[in-house]
């Protein structure tokens, strides 16, 4: 995949390591989901649309292509994709489309719910 | 030339002699070593002194490494540049290890600070100890790099503890978890 690996690594550690973790594992007791399932988002359009539209990463300082770079890197290094789930790369004007509709409230209750249609769909 | 300028400096010497008392001068020294040594104890002087130079009673350490250069007991140590809190190696603990009885906050705040022995900025992780009440010691508020609320995973005002099992904040830590690739 084309990513360059260490500008995402150090864009990961400067803004998201500090509450998803070195190894993206987050922290459950509060919250912070983990990252290690994010290629079943990849299942549904809208599942693909909110791992750029969480605040995290549409309100972050990174550029669209780097926020691009960083999504594909985050891919490959915390979901573990086995091929079950395809998954297209971002590409930086997909990602700069949807910073421009951000989630900005509930991102609580839209992950639950968009969890939920998620895992209803079913194997293929 | 070089007797036009001996000439005035004689002129000029005799001149503040005729003027001015022999004894005078001490009275002038003397004065200003009264006065610096009063100065420390303004409370300015000695809020700063806490502020900046770790402090607390503790004495100065060392890494022991050319290539980590300082003192890891005072605010001026370079990894702690982003930092807001009591400084672990004051309380216990070390700049990676938190003080016995604590717990290290899984979730933390990050900055880059640069080394100045090689002159490369590093990923540091301000890791907080929790789970005791607060240290008291070596207080540090550089912030260097500190992000307003909006985006409250750049800023250090936060009380990181949130991530523990206690939410009681004893004193922060500043790992290194890599190398920046470029100044942020």
């Amino acid at each position: 995949m084309a990513f360059n690996a260490q500008k995402a690594h150090f864009d990961y550690q400067m803004n998201c390591q500090g509450c998803h973790g070195p190894d993206g594992a987050g922290s459950a007791k509060r919250g912070v989901p983990s990252l290690d399932d994010l290629d079943r988002f990849q299942k549904l359009p809208e599942g693909r649309e909110f791992l750029i539209r969480v605040p995290g990463m549409s309100r972050s300082p990174l550029s669209n292509a780097d926020l691009a770079n960083l999504a594909n890197w985050m891919m490959e290094e915390f979901a573990g994709t086995d091929g079950t789930v395809p998954f297209e790369p971002f590409e930086e004007a997909e990602v700069a489309r949807l910073r421009d509709n951000p989630i900005v409230d509930g991102v609580v209750e839209h992950r639950a719910k968009l969890v939920a249609r998620l895992d209803a769909v079913p194997k293929s | 030339m070089s007797s036009r300028l001996d000439k005035w400096i004689e002129a000029r010497s005799r001149n503040i002699a005729k003027r001015t008392s022999r004894r005078g001068i001490f009275a002038l020294l003397g004065g200003g070593l009264v006065g610096a040594a009063a100065l420390p104890l303004l409370p300015i002087a000695r809020a700063a002194s806490t502020h900046g130079g770790g402090g607390g009673g503790v004495s100065p350490q060392s890494t022991g490494k050319l290539n980590d250069p300082g003192d890891p007991a005072s605010c001026d140590y370079w990894r702690y540049c982003g930092i807001d809190g009591f400084l672990c190696t004051c309380c216990g603990g070390t700049t990676t290890s938190c003080p016995p009885g604590t717990e290290m906050s899984p979730i933390t705040w990050i900055g880059t600070c640069k080394n100045p022995a090689d002159g490369r900025s590093y990923v540091i992780s301000y890791n907080d100890c929790c789970g005791t009440t607060t240290c008291g010691r070596c207080l540090c508020n550089r912030n260097e790099d500190d992000k307003p609320m909006v985006r409250p995973q750049s800023n250090n005002d936060i009380n990181w503890c949130l991530g523990s099992t206690s939410e009681a904040y004893n004193c922060s830590t500043a790992i290194i978890v890599g190398l920046a690739t470029e100044a942020s």
